[in-house]
Formats: C-alpha cells, sequence, structure tokens
C-alpha cells in the first residue's frame, strides 16, 4: 500500500468533486436545488475531449465545455426559475438528456468512445512544480497534478471570499433565505438565482474537463459515474459553505482513492471496494443529518 | 401641502376589484391611520404606495408631481419607505448588513473601487444613523437573536436610512406588547418631530385614536371617511369599518365554573426549541368543564409551541396531561383526537387545512379513519359528501361551489369549516388557538357565539390568543404566558383591568391579586 | 370521491394537455436530430409506431413491453404524488430480478406456479428491502432521499455485477451473467404470442394501485402529504410511517416489475440487464407523463413501450442510434417540468350586499 499514491489520488479524485461543489454552493445558498451537476459534468466531459479530439487544442475543449454547460445551464435555469418548473424533475431530465445526447453522438460517430491521446499529451499536461516536486513525501502528492486540480483548490478561497465578501455572494444567501427581503430591497431574484445555476455549469465543465480531458484525454459512456450526485451530498453535509462543503468533497475523494488502490491489491472480488464511496457518503448523510436534528421536538416531516 | 396624494386610484385582481377609485390626502408632518376589516383593501393600497404592485388605473403624487413606481427601489426614491407586518429581515445576518442591503458600499482604495463590501465604514454609518434617531441598537448584534420589538426598529432603521420622508407602518402593534406600543408611539412621535410623515395602517381602533392625527377609512375597496382623529372615536370608526351597529364585546352569561370537575390537566409541561433552548418551562393547566380558560400574552412567547406539544405536533421533554383521567402526555395527534380533544391550530392554512383539496376532503380530515367516513381501507364518497353538505348548512359556510376546493373561500369561511368539523366531533376539550385572526367582523361574532355554545354545553375550552379583546370576551378564567412560562393568573376576569394584563404580558408579575 | 370541479372532464382535458406538448415537442425535435443523422424522420416515426402500434403482433409485443413499465411506473407515482423523490427504482428493479433469477435457477423440482410465486414473493421482498434504507433514513433522520437513493443505485449495480462475475456466475457464458432460470420459473407465452401471464397480472396490480390512489384512505393521505406535509401531520396522519408505507410499496413494485421482466424476458441477469436507459428511468417519465395517475400510467407505459421498441428496430434497418429514446426521453422529462395549462383561479365579483347586513359576500382568494 503506497500511501504516497493513495494520497495522490486523493487529491486528483477530490478535485472534481470540488468544482462542482464550489460552483453548487451559489445555488445551494441561493435555494435552487440543482441535481443536474451530473449531467452538466458528463456534457463538460464529453465536449471537451470531442473538441480535443477535432481541433487539437485543450483551451478551445476546455472553452468548448464551459459553452457547453453554460447552455444546460441556461436551460435548467429557463425551465425551472423563469417558468416555475418542478426543479428535481428538470435537473434529471439534463442528466438524461446529457447521457443520452453523448451516447447518441458517439453512436452516430460509430465509436465506443472518444480517444484523444493521439492529440493531447496528458503527461504534458501535469504540472510538475520546480523545487516542491524535490520534497520527499510531499513533492510526490502535491506536485504532478493537472492545471485544473490546483485551480479547485484554490477555488476554495476564491469562492469563500465571494460568498462572504462580495455584494453578489451576500445577494445569493438572502435570495435563499428570505426572497421576500431580497425583493422588498429590490434585489433582482430571479437574476441571481440564474447567476447561481450558471456559476455552478461553469464549474461542473470544469470538473469534468479536469476528469476526463486533463487526467485521461479519453470520453466513455456514464464516466462520471454519480460524482456531480456526490458533489450535492458534500453541499448538504456543508450545508453550502465553501470551505466545509470542500471537507467533505475530500473525504470523499479520499473514500474513492481507497477503494480504486485497494482494488489493485484484491482479487475477483474488488468490484466491491468500489461501493465504499457510495456507503461512505450514505453513512455520513446519515450522521451529519442525526447531528443536525438533535434536538428536533416536532413529528412530521424532517426537513432535510 | 399634501405630501403623498392618490387620485381615483385602482387595482383590480382579474374580476375583482381590490381598490376602487381610491382619494387619498396625506399632509406633510401628520400621522394618518388607514383603517379597515380584513379584505378592505387596505394592504393593496399600501403594495401600491410602495411599488410592489401597479395601479389598474389613477395615480399617485408626491409633493404635487405624479410618480409611477416600477419597485421599491421606485418608492424609496420618491422618499416613501414601508415597514411591513411580516419583517423582511434575514435572521442570520446582522442589523448593518440588514439596513444596508441592497445599497452595500464597496471598498474604496486609491487604486479604485474593489468588489468587497466595505464592512468597517458601514457599521459606523448605521450605528449613527441609529443613535440620531434614538433606536438603541447594536448594529453588530444577529438580527436572529433580537426580540420582536427591536427587529421592528430595524425595519424602520433600514427606511430612515435610505432617507424616507415618509414612512408606511402596517399593522406595527400586531405583535407588540402594550407596553412596546407605547414606545412605538414616543419613537413615532420623535420622528415626527423631526419632519417625518407617517401613515400607519391598521384595524386596531384603540391605537388609532392613540397614534394618530387624521384616519381614513376604507370599506371594501372604498373611501368611507375621511376625519381627524379628535373629531370621531372607536364606536364611529367601527360603524363606518362596516356598516352598521357593531357589537364590540359580545354579552356573554357570566357564571362560576368553580364548583365543576377538571377535565383537562396538564402538569409541569417543559420543553425546548430546535437549538436545544428552553421555550416552555414548567406550565401548569387545569380546565374544567364548561369553562374557557383563555391564555393571553404577546406572540412568541412560546403559546405557538404550548399549542403544538398539547396537539401532538411536538414533544415534551417533561410534561404530565391528562383528558377526564386518560393520559395523554406526548401524544400523537391520532389518539388525541380519538380521546375527545377538538384543535383549532394557529395558522389555517399550514396545519387546520389544505387549500388545494376540496371542502369534503378537509371536512373529514383528522377524522377520516372513523367507520361514518370509512370503511375496510376505502372512503365512502357518499357519506362524506353528506356530511360536507350537513356541515355547510349548520355551520353557515359561504361556498359558491360546494365541489370546489378551499382556496376558493375567504379566510372566515375556512375558519368556520375547521370550526365545524372539529365541533361536529362533540369534543371534550376543546384547544383553539388565533380562533379568529384574519377574518371578517362577522365570522368573528359567529365563531365566539360557536364557542360559548359548546362550552355551555359542558365541553372544557382553552383558548390561545394575542388578541386581548378576545380573551377578554371569551374567558372565563385567563393565565398569561411569558417566556415560555405561566406568569399570572387572573380568576375574575368581568374586574380585571386590561392595565394589569398587559403588565403581566410584559413580563411584569403582580405582587398582589390583579383587581379584586 | 366526488371532485368534479378539480377532476372534472376539463381537467381531465388539461391533464392531457399538459402531457400532449411535451410529447408533440420532443418529437419535433427529435425529428430535427434524426434529420441531422441523414434519414428520413417522417418514415422514420412511420416505421416506428407502425411496427409497434399499428400492427397486430407488433402491438401484442409492446404491451409485453410495456409490462414492467407499468409497474415501475406505479412505483414512481406513489411516492412522487407524496413529494418523495424515489431515484432508487432502477436499483430495486434490479436487485428484485437478481433475486428472482437466483431462486428461479437454483430452486428445482417445483410445479410452475409455485416456482414463479416464491420468486416473486421473494423479488417482492428484496425490492422492499432496499427501498426500506432510504425510507427509514428519511422518515426518521431527515435524510434527502434524493442523494442516498441515488447513491444506491450506483452500489447496487456494482454488487450484482461481482455477484454475477463471481458466487452466481454461469461458467458456460461467454459473458458475464448468472444461470438461466429453470423452466418451471419461466412465465410460458400466452397464445404463441409475446404475452405473457406477467401481463395480466400487472393489469391486477393496477387495479389494486387505481383502488388506493382514488378511493381508499391511504390514497387520500398519500394526496394530502404531498401537496401540504403540516396538514399531513396535524391530520393524524403519522407523515413518518406513511413515508414507510410508501416507499415499501414502491419498492415491492419495483421488485415485482424486475422479477417478471427476468421471468418473462431476459431469463438471467446481465450486466445490460435494464438496458438503455433501464426500467426505472423509463418506470419515471410514464409516471410523469401519465401524471401520476394509474390510467394515465398504463397509457403512457404502452406509448412509450412502443416508441422503444419501434427504436431498436430502427437501429437495425437504419443508421438512425437506438440512442434516440434516450433523447426524446429526455427531452419529454424536461419539457413535462413545467405545466402549460394551469386551473386559471376562480374569482369572484364584489357584489353590492342584497342580503342581511350580518352576511358577507363570497370572496375567493387569489390562488
Amino acid at each position: 500500500m503506497n500511501v504516497e499514491k493513495i494520497l495522490y489520488d486523493m487529491l486528483s479524485y477530490s478535485a472534481p468533486i470540488i468544482l462542482c461543489v464550489l460552483g453548487g454552493n451559489f445555488a445551494h445558498c441561493a435555494n435552487v436545488l440543482n441535481i443536474a451537476l451530473e449531467g452538466m459534468m458528463l456534457a463538460g466531459a464529453f465536449i471537451s475531449v470531442l473538441v480535443v479530439l477535432l481541433t487539437g487544442n485543450v483551451l478551445l475543449g476546455v472553452l468548448a465545455a464551459v459553452i457547453a454547460t453554460f447552455v444546460l445551464g441556461l436551460i435548467f435555469s429557463f425551465f425551472g426559475i423563469t417558468r416555475r418548473g418542478n426543479v428535481i424533475i428538470t435537473g434529471l431530465a439534463i442528466n438524461l438528456l446529457a447521457a443520452s445526447v453523448s451516447a447518441f453522438i458517439l453512436k452516430a460517430m460509430s465509436l465506443p468512445n472518444l480517444n484523444a491521446n493521439s492529440v493531447a499529451n496528458v503527461a504534458g499536461m501535469k504540472i510538475h512544480i520546480p523545487v516542491v516536486e524535490s520534497i520527499p513525501f510531499v513533492g510526490e502528492v502535491v506536485s504532478g497534478h493537472p492545471l485544473l486540480t490546483y485551480v479547485a483548490f484554490l477555488g476554495i478561497a476564491v469562492m469563500s471570499v465571494v460568498m462572504y465578501r462580495t455584494r453578489f455572494g451576500v445577494y445569493v444567501r438572502v435570495v435563499g433565505e428570505n426572497e421576500d427581503a431580497a425583493r422588498s430591497v429590490g434585489i433582482k431574484v430571479d437574476a441571481i438565482k440564474y447567476a447561481a445555476v450558471l456559476i455552478g455549469a461553469v464549474c461542473c465543465a470544469l470538473a469534468g474537463a479536469n476528469m476526463a480531458l486533463e487526467k485521461m484525454a479519453l470520453f466513455t459512456n456514464g464516466m462520471t459515474a454519480g460524482i456531480g450526485f456526490i458533489a450535492i451530498a458534500a453541499i448538504f453535509c456543508g450545508r453550502g459553505r465553501p470551505g466545509t462543503t470542500s471537507v467533505y468533497a475530500i473525504a470523499f475523494g479520499l473514500a474513492q482513492s481507497l477503494a480504486i488502490n485497494l482494488n489493485l491489491s484484491a482479487g475477483p472480488a474488488s468490484g466491491l471496494f468500489n461501493t465504499i464511496p457510495y456507503f461512505m457518503i450514505i453513512g455520513i448523510l446519515t450522521a451529519v443529518s442525526i447531528v443536525q436534528h438533535k434536538n428536533n421536538r416536532v413529528r412530521g416531516l424532517i426537513d432535510g | 401641502m399634501n405630501i403623498v396624494e392618490t387620485v381615483g386610484l385602482t387595482r383590480t385582481f382579474g374580476d375583482f376589484v381590490a381598490n376602487d377609485g381610491i382619494d387619498l390626502r396625506v399632509a406633510q408632518g401628520e400621522i394618518k391611520a388607514i383603517v379597515g376589516e380584513n379584505g378592505a383593501g387596505k394592504s393593496t393600497l399600501m403594495n401600491m404606495l410602495y411599488g410592489l404592485l401597479t395601479p389598474t388605473s389613477g395615480s399617485i403624487r408626491v409633493r404635487g408631481t405624479e410618480c409611477t413606481f416600477g419597485s421599491p427601489a421606485d418608492a424609496i426614491k420618491a422618499g416613501l419607505g414601508m415597514v411591513h407586518q411580516h419583517f423582511k429581515l434575514v435572521p442570520s445576518l446582522s442589523v448593518w448588513e440588514n439596513v444596508v442591503l441592497g445599497i452595500e458600499k464597496r471598498v474604496q482604495t486609491r487604486a479604485g473601487r474593489l468588489p468587497f463590501i466595505d464592512a468597517r465604514g458601514q457599521i459606523g454609518e448605521v450605528q449613527a444613523a441609529s443613535d440620531r434617531y434614538g433606536m438603541q441598537l447594536d448594529v453588530t448584534a444577529t438580527v436572529g437573536d433580537l426580540s420582536i420589538g427591536l427587529k421592528q426598529r430595524v425595519e424602520i432603521l433600514k427606511m430612515l436610512y435610505r432617507d424616507v420622508e415618509i414612512l408606511i407602518l402596517d399593522e406595527p402593534t400586531a405583535v407588540l406588547t402594550p407596553q412596546e406600543v407605547d414606545g412605538l408611539i414616543v419613537t413615532l412621535n420623535e420622528l415626527k418631530a423631526q419632519g417625518k410623515t407617517i401613515i400607519v395602517i391598521t384595524h386596531k381602533l384603540s391605537e388609532v385614536m392613540q397614534l394618530s392625527d387624521s384616519v381614513t377609512v376604507i370599506k371594501r375597496g372604498h373611501v368611507v371617511a375621511d376625519l381627524r382623529t379628535a373629531q370621531t372615536n372607536e364606536r364611529e370608526l367601527a360603524q363606518l369599518m362596516v356598516g352598521r351597529d357593531v357589537v364590540l364585546t359580545l354579552h356573554r352569561d357570566e357564571r362560576d365554573c368553580s364548583g365543576n370537575d377538571v377535565a383537562y390537566q396538564v402538569r409541569g409541561l417543559s420543553t425546548t426549541d430546535e437549538h436545544g433552548k428552553q421555550v416552555l418551562s414548567d406550565i401548569d393547566l387545569d380546565v374544567r368543564r364548561g369553562e374557557v380558560l383563555g391564555i393571553a400574552g404577546v406572540e412568541g412567547n412560546g403559546q405557538s409551541e404550548l399549542l403544538k406539544v398539547l396537539t401532538g405536533l411536538m414533544t415534551a421533554t417533561h410534561a404530565a396531561t391528562t383528558l377526564e383521567g386518560r393520559d395523554l402526555t406526548n401524544a400523537m395527534p391520532t389518539a388525541i383526537r380519538e380521546a375527545g380533544v377538538g384543535i383549532i391550530h394557529e395558522d389555517r392554512y399550514q396545519h387546520g387545512l389544505c387549500r388545494e383539496l376540496t371542502i369534503s376532503e378537509n371536512v373529514i380530515a383528522g377524522y377520516h379513519e372513523r367507520p361514518d367516513v370509512c370503511r375496510h381501507g376505502l372512503l365512502r364518497p357518499h357519506e362524506i359528501a353528506g356530511k360536507r353538505d350537513r356541515l355547510i348548512e349548520e355551520y353557515d359556510v359561504r361556498v359558491a361551489d360546494p365541489d370546489g376546493v378551499v382556496s376558493q373561500l375567504s379566510g372566515g369561511n375556512a375558519q368556520k369549516v375547521i370550526i365545524a368539523r372539529e365541533f361536529d366531533a362533540a369534543p371534550k376539550l376543546l384547544i383553539a388557538s388565533q380562533p379568529t385572526r384574519g377574518v371578517d367582523v362577522g365570522s368573528i361574532e359567529f365563531i365566539h357565539r360557536k364557542i360559548l355554545q359548546l362550552r355551555d354545553a359542558g365541553t372544557a375550552v382553552l383558548l390561545i390568543s394575542s388578541e386581548l379583546s378576545e380573551i377578554m370576551t371569551l374567558s372565563d378564567r385567563i393565565v398569561v404566558m411569558y417566556k415560555g412560562r405561566i406568569i399570572g393568573e387572573i380568576d375574575d376576569v368581568a374586574h380585571a383591568s386590561t392595565t394589569a394584563i398587559g403588565l403581566l404580558m410584559a413580563g411584569i408579575p403582580q405582587t398582589e391579586e390583579v383587581a379584586r | 370521491m366526488k371532485r368534479r370541479a378539480r377532476r372534472g372532464s376539463s381537467l381531465f382535458g388539461l391533464g392531457i394537455a399538459n402531457s400532449l406538448i411535451p410529447v408533440v415537442s420532443a418529437f419535433v425535435i427529435g425529428a430535427i436530430i434524426i434529420a441531422v443523422v441523414g434519414e428520413n424522420p417522417w418514415t422514420t416515426y412511420q416505421f416506428m409506431l407502425g411496427q409497434t402500434l399499428f400492427d397486430a403482433s407488433g402491438f401484442v409485443k409492446t404491451l409485453h413491453y410495456a409490462t414492467p413499465l407499468i409497474l415501475t411506473g406505479l412505483a414512481i407515482a406513489v411516492t412522487f404524488k407524496a413529494n418523495i423523490f424515489n431515484m432508487g427504482v432502477e436499483g430495486q428493479v434490479l436487485s428484485g430480478a437478481f433475486a428472482a433469477g437466483v431462486v428461479g435457477f437454483t430452486l428445482k423440482g417445483l410445479p410452475a406456479p409455485v416456482h414463479i410465486t416464491v420468486c416473486l414473493l421473494v423479488a417482492i421482498a428484496v425490492g422492499m428491502l432496499v427501498a426500506l434504507v432510504p425510507a427509514v433514513l428519511k422518515a426518521y433522520f431527515g435524510v434527502n432521499e434524493i442523494v442516498v437513493t441515488l447513491m444506491l443505485n450506483y452500489a447496487i449495480v456494482e454488487i450484482l455485477r461481482v455477484l454475477a462475475q463471481t458466487v452466481f456466475r454461469d461458467p458456460t457464458s461467454g459473458y458475464v451473467s448468472t444461470p438461466s432460470v429453470a423452466p418451471s420459473a419461466t412465465f410460458t407465452r400466452l397464445f404463441g404470442t409475446s404475452l405473457t401471464l406477467f401481463t395480466p397480472l400487472a393489469l391486477v396490480v393496477f387495479v389494486a394501485m387505481y383502488v388506493l390512489f382514488k378511493r381508499s384512505r391511504l390514497g387520500y393521505e398519500i394526496t394530502a402529504m404531498g401537496i401540504n406535509p403540516g396538514f399531513a401531520e396535524a391530520s393524524g396522519m403519522d407523515v413518518r410511517r406513511k413515508i414507510m408505507t410508501i416507499m415499501l410499496i414502491s419498492g415491492a413494485l419495483s421488485g415485482l416489475a424486475g422479477a417478471g421482466f427476468m421471468l418473462s424476458e431476459k431469463f438471467k441477469y446481465t450486466l445490460d440487464f435494464s438496458g438503455n436507459p433501464g426500467l426505472g428511468w423509463d418506470g419515471m417519465l410514464v409516471a410523469l407523463l401519465g401524471g401520476h395517475d394509474p390510467v394515465g400510467i398504463v397509457v403512457a407505459a404502452v406509448l412509450y413501450a412502443a416508441l422503444k421498441t419501434g427504436a431498436d428496430s430502427i437501429s437495425i434497418f437504419s443508421d438512425v442510434p437506438k440512442e434516440i429514446t434516450g433523447v426524446i426521453q429526455g427531452l419529454i422529462i424536461l419539457l413535462l417540468s413545467i405545466r402549460y395549462f394551469t386551473r386559471t383561479s376562480v374569482v369572484a365579483r364584489r357584489r353590492a350586499p342584497t342580503r342581511k347586513s350580518s352576511e358577507e359576500p363570497v370572496r375567493a382568494a387569489q390562488s
């Protein structure tokens, strides 16, 4: 069991979750339930690899992914916010559409998956930090990640500032806590909600690009495997606070890292380790809920 | 000069005319009261003045110039500010953050403006404003922790900070103790002295007489009178509001219930809220058969929690509750109803009724397992419709369509559905909370009469209300709640003084017996 | 119960209109996609639906494939109506199917009716067990069921895959699969068509659910809970126990759907057992399209099964990938998330009082 590798993988697997979480926090704080993070991430993964395959330009790929998820975010916001639709169903639809459209395009192109390794250099996308990489243990864990992984971790600080020190962040929280109060002082509630969803969409694009393009230059159907939902669980556990939710994201990344690394040393039943993250999330969600509601004396529906 | 005027202001919602050609004149520097029953159109008028609604026709003039308000921001710019009945505050933010909400200033550096909020600068400015108007607020305190009276001051400060000249207050005394009302009057007079104009919307006529310089009466969307307060009185105002001679207090048969058996007993009831804070401490109650026990107190002193515990919606940490010998401690709502308790919840649309369901479906709620409407797990539509028709008749519920949904009923009629349902089960104990809130005067009388009828038939009645007049009208005995405790008891309601009860409501316990 | 004002013919028409717009729009967009791929949308749709709806044996085949969808649709509807979002139907279906399959090939020498019954009962129990987890977590701990059920779906797929690859592996098969169920555990085909007894069984369940939704006390409580849980609790409906009951019913229906599908069509568990997007998600579409109404669900199930089987044959005869169904499904669900026509609020005029002054004119609230 290589501890450095486990920690390296932890940072690696956490990054896309953190990116989803940082974006998704805003919708959560604005009281818009966005379960489409999964679909948006998948779309980001698909488009980034597809565009790189077609153009050879990594930057263009990421940009295209951002545009694509931005459009998905607009669709979600239009149906869910402007037209006051059921956001759970809208989110579900976006997830289904992302999965089916990408599968459809792959089939239409007669490809089993997208492999951009011929055009993009995955190894080249890893950044080796000059001095840090020579530090024993720490160097192997921290250095050698692709750009967006570092962006994810830096993003924790950036998003915290945005959430608590800027007007936008205050308005997002006010809209979520008391929409009436926001309206009474002239805050444009719908615009704030749109912006919150769109930030989430863009961050999901980056998460998808990080997962598919940067790490493997590969896209396979359904490769996000629930990471978007794991991010939602982290957002619930951390109640929309950038710092806390990121800690949960890292915990889930650790679970995934352990699952993969334990798999390698296990036999045919190795698939069972893959279930660890999922059960762990259920466990943590339950624990967090118990703590949150420990003083609840009200009968009836417990507001999760 | 009239600082605010409306000319022929009209607002319709489809076929429904909420305001019909209203001409309002408010003089500079006066305190004007606008009175009317629930549903008369006062809120609609104020929402138009504050830019939350646009008029269908007519105009609004501020200082002589015609204005159109597309949003509250426009109204504020014109100098009109509103303090709402239901505060529009954000509990997790501090006082200053709530005051500057929407107009935050950013940090100014030599290089330019940074996108961050200038906390330090604004804390100073807001504190200065609070001191100038005598608000006595600590602007760094979290709003969620403040008392209701202080929260109201934050709302007022929010408007004053935006340099409004005209302050509109919507039902400001609904949640204040009699003493806090005095405090508000002092504040309003101070603002008047500083040159502000104040419009107060209210249905409490005694306060109109205390507060205002002039009164405008609105009935069914029209202005029916424009008077100087000094030249009128409560009775006249009530008559104008309703259009007929209103019986302000129901003639009640005074009786001595102290000889009756105790039907309902509560001992040592305590519980905590979701933060672990004690909200009810050691409540003892005795309700006799054929007696109305009124629980008075300003809203927010634990009445809601008490109601929830007694009706099974919340559990208590300690309690011993019995109804005619049967133990109901922490019982579930079904068990409580089965034991013979009728329940009128505080918020009829949250707990008592389901708006989107039909009247039939609401009329069986809580009793839908009983054999008269349900057999072998299946409901019996014919019997249910029969019950509904009988109750509509007996309780004079005005419905346009008996098959329709409850949202089509007015507040008073919706409340009557609840009353019909609960009374029809011939309860041994009736627990009623705010039974006439948001109900028109005609229905109030009806409901009060029905409650007294139930009492006369031998039912024990526990009445919780923040309207002191209602408590005084109906109760045989009164207890006063303050901060989760019973702070005082009044056995002789007929000779009790409102002042004494008001003191109890404010938390000042009496050292000797109240008014004997 | 009579709800003429709400469930009158005008409202039924409203329900149909609300479902029709998304379907038509989705087909239009689908047509555009088909055209982009280079095929003729009109002939494509004609082929897809002609074979499956307007051809006798095709229609029977459609009914056969619609059967599990009726059950999963009902499984979704019973929870969604109560505002519980059971996203775990897919996992519950697979669990039930797998359990039925295991009982199907391990038990031998039982007469067919007994064997099938045992398989179905086990599957129902397993489905209920799987649904129990999110049910308890939501009812008693306040954990959001959407995340829990979604996580369980992924976990269950993994667990079943491992089981099919190891303990319950069919060594004779070239791909990952469990052994086929014994002949005594299969639903025999009726009259030489694709139909089996599974279909009438599902219709019996449909009738039971119809009664439950429309006339039973539980149906009333589900509706109340879905609209106003505070009201439901205050009316003594014990919302927490109801959550359990509703989820267990849902799990039972899902397990039954999976088992029936296994014993009437697939006969062994493979990694693509549920198809793409999966019986659970198909059920979601069917429930939404049917407006969470049992009759609507049956109609939607038949129509959607037609679409799906039609798309399968399309992919053989043309360049249109069968994934087009998934795209159309996603579009329909997206368009179903909003209401196009709403019941207009009933508003009364202000009337001059013609009656005694103590009466008040009938008024309506703004809805």
